[in-house]
C-alpha cells in the first residue's frame, strides 16, 4: 500500500519534472552578435530539457522560469524585475552599475561577463610583448580596474603611463602625449575613447609613431591593432547553457564570473609593418592559459 | 484680301514645320545637355569636397596643417575650383587656397541649410556653386557589445571643408553649344529655304510662262507654243492651253473665210447699190433734162398763143391749157424735186446773202396770181444777210407762198415777214385762211397730204409741197415750224442763221423799192439773144419774148452765138446750160471779155446739178431751172432790166 503510494508519488514527480524548463531571451537589439548569440543558446540547449524563448527587449516579456539578457540594454531593463536573470555579453563595469535593488534578490541574478580578467590581459600583454617596459592606457572616466592593472604590471616591472581623455584635453592630444611615453598602447574598455568614430584615428595616430595598440576584440585587430584577447560568443554561450542547466537542476545560479574560455587573435600584417616579432596566436593563447 | 505667290506658301508650308520641328529638337537637346553639363559639374564637385572631406579626415584629427594644406591644393589643383576652405569643428579656419572670400558662404551654409552627416549640400547662382561637407570620422564597427551608452558618439564632425566652384567655363560651353546649335538650326533653315524655293521654281516659271503665252494668246498670237513640264499636273495644263490655241487658231481661220465670203458678197452688193443708185442718179438727171425740155417748149408755146389769139373764146381755151401745162410743169417739178431729195443728191451751198431781194423778188412772183383771188400779198423785211442756201430756200418760201395763197379764200391777206430774233431770223409765212386742226398739223408735212382736197383737184396741187419743205429744211438745218388753228389761219416759219457784218454794207444799198412795174412797157425793143440747141425751146422762148415786143436773135450752138454777139448789141442773153459744142457758162466768159456794157444773163438748165448752181453763183449768172414758167421768165427779165439800167 505504501508502495503504491510512493510509486504515485514518484510518477507525479517523475512527470512534473520532465516538463522543460522555460527561458526568455531577451536581446537588446534583433540582429547583429546578439541575435547570432541566442541562436548559438538554443542550438546549445537540449530541447526536451528547455524551451527556448527569445524577445526583443522592446517586446512584453512572457511568465518564464528563466529570463536571459543579452547586452546591457536587456539588462538596464530586467535588473529592476525580481525575477531570475541571467546576463550575458556586458562588460563588468557595466553590470556593477546596474541597479540592483533590493540588493539581495529573492531570486538569482548573475552575469557572465564580456570583458576578460585583467590578470588574463596582464599576462597576454606581457606574453605578447614580453621586452614592453611601458604601458600607455587612455580613458574618459577612471576605470575600476585601473589600480588593479596598476598593481599587477608593477609586479612585473612595467611602468603604466595614463591619460585622461576630456575636458580641455583632446584626444589627439592625450594620444600624442600618452604615446610619446609608452612602447604599446593597451586598451581597456572605455567607449569614450574607444569608439567606431575614433578607432581609426587611433591606429593612424599610434601607428605613424610606430606604437602597437592591443585591444579587446577581434573587431580591434582586423581594424589594426596588433593583437587582441577575447571570448567569442560561442564560448559564452557554452558558458551559459552550463549556468542554466545548473539553474534547472537546483534553482541557483552560479555567482557572476567572467567567461573562462578566450581566444586570442594577432594581425601579422601589423606587426610586419611595426617591425615586431611575436608568437603566433595559439601559442600565446596557451601561454596565457597556462597563468592561473 | 492680302495675296501670296506660290513661292512664298511653299515657302511657309516648307520651313514653318521645319523651324518648329527643329526649335523644338534644338530646345530639347540643348536643354538636356545643359542638365548633363550641369550634373556633370555638380558630380565631378561633389566628389572633389568629398574626396577633400575623406582625405582631411586625419589631418585635422591630427591637427596636421601642413599635410591638409598639401590635401587642399591638391584637390585645389582640379578644373574649375575656384577656392577651398577647411575648418574645424569650432568653425575654426585650417587650411585654405584661393583665397578665404567664402567666409561668408560659410556661415551661410551652417546657418540657412539643414544638414544631415556626411551629406554634402550645396548652394549656387549664377557663376558660383558652394559646396560643403563636414569632416567626419571614418566608422569602423568595433564591438559595439556593452558599449550602449557611448554608441552615440561615434560620428563625431571633425571640421568641414567648402568649395567654391566657379560655373565660368561650364557657362562657356553653354554659350558655344547654343552657338553651334544656333548655326546648325540656321544651316537647317537654309537648306529647307534653298529646297523649297527650288521646288517653288519649278512650279512658278512654268505657270509664269503659261500666264505669258495665255496673254500673248489673248493678244491674238494664237500660235503660241507653251515646252512640256516635268510637273504631271503642269504639263496636262500646258498641253490643255497648246489644245485650246490650236482650237482657237481654228475657229479663227474659219471665222476669218466667213468674213472674207461674207465681205465679198457685202461688196458685190454694194457694188449693186452703187450701181444701181448712180442708175438712179443718171435717170434723175436725164428725167429732169428731158422732160423739163418739152414742158419749157410747151409753156412757152402755150404763153405766145395766148398773147396772140384775138377772139374771147379761144384765148379763154388758151387759157384752160396754160393752167393745164403750169398744173403739169409744176406737177413735173414737185415730183423730180422730192425724188432727188430723198435719194440724197441734192447737197446745199450755204453762203450770205440778202434775204430781202429774195423776199421781193418772190413776193413779185407771187402778184399776179394773189390778185386773182383778190389776196392782199405784204411783204416785212428785216434788212439783214442770212447764211443758207438761197436756191433751196427759196423753194422753201416758194413753196410756202404758194401753199398760203392758194388755202387763201378771195380777199384774205398773206404776209411773209422776216423777223429778227437773237442770232437768227425767222422767216414766217402768215395767212387768214382755213387754218390746220391740231392733231393734222403733222401729217400736213406727209406726201399727198392736202386737208382741203379730198377730190384730189389737181389745181390745188400736188400735196408735195410742205414735204418738199420740211425735207429742205431738215437738209439745210433750219427749224420749221406750224402755228395754225382752224378758221384762223396758219403761221409757217423757218428760223435760219443772220450773217452778221454786212448790215452796214446793205444799209449804204439802201432799200430799193420793188414797184409793180407796167406791162409791156420796158421790153420794147430789147435786143435778146435766145441759145438753145433744142429747136422747139429755141422757137418757144423766142416767141414768147417777141410777144412781150423783144427783138430776138436766136442761136444752136455756141459758135452761132458768138457769131450774133458780134454782129449786134444785146441787151440781154437766155442761154441754155448744156450746149452741142460747149456750154452757157463759156458764152457767158466769151460775153464778158467782148462787151463793154454787160448784157444781163440768164442761165437755164434742164439738170439740176450742184456744180451748175456753183458755177453760175461764182459768175454773178442768173439760172433758172426748166420748165420756166413764162411769168417767172418775164418777172426775172424786168428786175434784171431795171438792175442794169442802174448799173449803166
Amino acid at each position: 500500500m505504501l508502495s503504491v503510494v510512493f510509486c504515485i508519488l514518484f510518477f507525479n514527480l517523475s512527470i512534473v519534472q520532465a516538463e522543460p524548463l522555460h527561458v526568455t531571451v531577451v536581446l537588446s537589439e534583433e540582429g547583429g552578435v546578439y541575435q547570432e548569440f541566442s541562436e548559438l543558446l538554443r542550438v546549445k540547449m537540449p530541447v526536451q530539457k528547455f524551451a527556448l524563448n527569445t524577445v526583443s527587449v522592446n517586446q512584453p516579456l512572457a511568465a518564464s522560469d528563466l529570463y536571459i539578457a543579452v547586452g546591457m540594454k536587456a539588462a538596464e531593463v530586467l535588473a529592476p524585475r525580481d525575477i531570475p536573470v541571467l546576463n550575458v555579453l556586458v562588460p563588468k563595469a557595466g553590470y556593477d552599475k546596474l541597479p540592483h535593488a533590493p540588493v539581495q534578490h529573492a531570486v538569482p541574478h548573475s552575469a557572465i561577463y564580456l570583458d576578460q580578467p585583467m590578470e588574463r590581459q596582464v599576462a597576454f600583454l606581457l606574453a605578447a610583448l614580453p621586452s614592453t617596459r611601458n604601458v600607455g592606457i587612455l580613458y574618459s572616466t577612471p576605470l575600476p580596474e585601473l589600480p588593479n592593472a596598476r598593481h599587477l604590471l608593477a609586479e612585473k616591472n612595467v611602468r603604466l603611463h595614463e591619460k585622461s581623455v576630456g575636458g580641455a584635453q583632446t584626444l589627439n592630444d592625450a594620444l600624442e602625449s600618452i604615446l610619446g611615453e609608452s612602447e604599446v598602447l593597451f586598451v581597456l574598455a572605455d567607449a569614450g575613447v574607444y569608439n567606431a568614430g575614433t578607432i581609426r584615428n587611433i591606429l593612424l595616430t599610434s601607428y605613424r609613431k610606430q606604437i602597437p595598440l592591443v585591444g579587446i576584440s577581434q573587431a580591434y585587430v582586423k581594424a589594426g591593432a596588433l593583437c587582441a584577447i577575447y571570448s567569442t560568443p560561442n564560448q559564452i554561450a557554452l558558458q551559459a547553457v552550463e549556468a542554466v542547466r545548473l539553474f534547472s537542476e537546483s534553482g541557483k545560479l552560479p555567482s557572476s564570473q567572467y567567461p573562462k574560455e578566450f581566444e586570442v587573435s594577432v594581425n601579422r600584417q601589423v606587426a610586419r609593418s611595426l617591425d615586431i616579432r611575436i608568437e603566433d596566436a595559439d601559442r600565446l593563447r596557451d601561454v596565457v592559459r597556462k597563468i592561473p | 484680301m492680302k495675296q501670296h505667290g506660290i513661292e512664298r506658301q511653299t515657302l511657309a508650308v516648307a520651313v514653318i514645320p521645319i523651324l518648329i520641328l527643329a526649335l523644338l529638337l534644338e530646345s530639347y537637346f540643348t536643354y538636356t545637355r545643359f542638365a548633363d553639363l550641369d550634373r556633370a559639374l555638380f558630380e565631378r564637385a561633389k566628389l572633389i569636397v568629398h574626396q577633400l572631406a575623406t582625405t582631411s579626415e586625419y589631418p585635422v584629427f591630427s591637427g596636421n596643417n601642413g599635410l591638409l594644406q598639401q590635401q587642399v591644393d591638391t584637390a585645389f589643383a582640379q578644373q574649375d575650383v575656384n577656392s577651398i576652405i577647411v575648418l574645424n569643428r569650432d568653425l575654426k579656419y585650417l587650411a585654405g587656397a584661393g583665397g578665404a572670400r567664402n567666409t561668408y558662404e560659410q556661415v551661410l551654409f551652417r546657418n540657412s541649410l539643414s544638414r544631415t552627416d556626411d551629406i554634402v549640400t550645396f548652394r549656387e547662382d549664377r557663376n558660383i556653386l558652394w559646396f560643403h561637407q563636414p569632416i567626419v570620422a571614418t566608422q569602423i564597427k568595433l564591438d559595439e557589445l556593452g558599449n550602449s551608452s557611448a554608441g552615440n558618439r561615434s560620428n563625431t564632425e571633425l571640421g568641414s571643408v567648402i568649395i567654391e566652384i566657379s560655373k565660368d567655363r561650364l557657362n562657356r560651353e553653354k554659350i558655344e553649344m547654343l552657338g553651334l546649335n544656333l548655326v546648325m538650326l540656321l544651316i537647317v533653315l537654309l537648306t529647307s529655304m534653298l529646297i523649297a524655293m527650288r521646288v517653288s521654281r519649278s512650279i512658278t516659271l512654268p505657270v509664269l510662262e503659261m500666264s505669258n503665252a495665255i496673254r500673248r494668246i489673248g493678244e491674238g498670237h494664237l500660235d503660241t507654243h507653251i515646252a512640256g513640264n516635268q510637273v504631271q499636273e503642269l504639263d496636262a495644263l500646258a498641253s490643255g492651253i497648246n489644245d485650246m490655241a490650236q482650237l482657237l487658231q481654228q475657229d479663227r481661220n474659219t471665222l476669218q473665210q466667213r468674213i472674207d465670203i461674207a465681205t465679198q458678197e457685202m461688196r458685190l452688193k454694194k457694188e449693186e447699190a452703187e450701181r444701181a443708185n448712180f442708175d438712179k442718179s443718171r435717170f434723175l438727171a436725164a428725167a429732169s433734162h428731158d422732160l423739163r425740155q418739152p414742158m419749157h417748149a410747151l409753156g412757152l408755146f402755150v404763153g405766145e398763143l395766148h398773147s396772140r389769139l384775138d377772139s374771147v373764146e379761144q384765148r379763154k381755151i388758151a387759157s384752160k391749157v396754160e393752167e393745164s401745162v403750169e398744173a403739169l410743169s409744176s406737177l413735173l417739178d414737185s415730183l423730180l424735186d422730192i425724188s432727188k431729195l430723198d435719194a440724197g443728191i441734192v447737197i446745199p451751198q450755204i453762203q450770205g446773202f440778202d434775204i430781202d431781194a429774195m423776199a421781193n423778188r418772190l413776193v413779185q412772183d407771187f402778184i399776179p396770181v394773189a390778185q386773182r383771188k383778190n389776196i392782199s400779198l405784204r411783204v416785212r423785211c428785216a434788212n439783214t444777210m442770212v447764211l443758207s442756201d438761197p436756191v433751196l430756200l427759196e423753194r422753201i418760201l416758194l413753196n410756202l407762198l404758194s401753199n398760203a395763197i392758194r388755202y387763201t379764200p378771195q380777199n384774205g391777206t398773206v404776209l411773209l415777214g422776216c423777223r429778227r430774233c437773237g442770232e437768227n431770223l425767222r422767216i414766217e409765212v402768215r395767212d387768214n385762211g382755213i387754218g390746220i386742226p391740231t392733231d393734222e398739223q403733222q401729217n400736213v408735212f406727209r406726201e399727198f397730204v392736202q386737208l382741203a382736197n379730198s377730190a384730189r383737184d389737181r389745181s390745188k396741187g400736188l400735196g408735195l409741197g410742205l414735204a418738199i419743205v420740211d425735207r429742205l429744211a431738215r437738209l439745210l438745218h433750219h427749224s420749221l415750224s406750224l402755228r395754225s388753228a382752224p378758221g384762223r389761219g396758219s403761221t409757217f416759219s423757218v428760223t435760219v442763221p443772220r450773217m452778221f457784218g454786212v448790215e452796214e454794207l446793205l444799209a449804204e444799198q439802201g432799200n430799193v423799192p420793188f414797184a409793180p412795174l407796167p406791162k409791156l412797157d420796158r421790153m420794147e425793143n430789147l435786143q435778146v439773144l435766145v441759145v438753145d440747141d433744142d429747136m422747139l425751146v429755141r422757137i418757144s422762148t423766142a416767141g414768147i419774148l417777141e410777144s412781150w415786143g423783144c427783138h430776138v436773135f436766136a442761136a444752136g450752138d455756141l459758135q452761132e452765138s458768138k457769131d450774133l454777139c458780134s454782129q449786134a448789141q444785146l441787151d440781154m442773153v437766155i442761154c441754155d446750160y448744156r450746149l452741142p459744142d460747149g456750154d452757157g457758162l463759156m458764152l457767158a466768159d466769151y460775153i464778158k471779155e467782148h462787151y463793154e456794157i454787160q448784157p444781163a444773163y440768164i442761165l437755164i438748165s434742164g439738170d439740176t446739178a450742184p456744180e451748175i448752181l456753183q458755177a453760175a453763183t461764182e459768175r454773178g449768172l442768173h439760172l433758172m431751172h426748166k420748165p420756166v414758167r413764162p411769168a417767172k421768165l418775164r418777172s426775172l427779165v424786168l428786175f434784171l432790166l431795171k438792175k442794169r439800167s442802174e448799173t449803166v
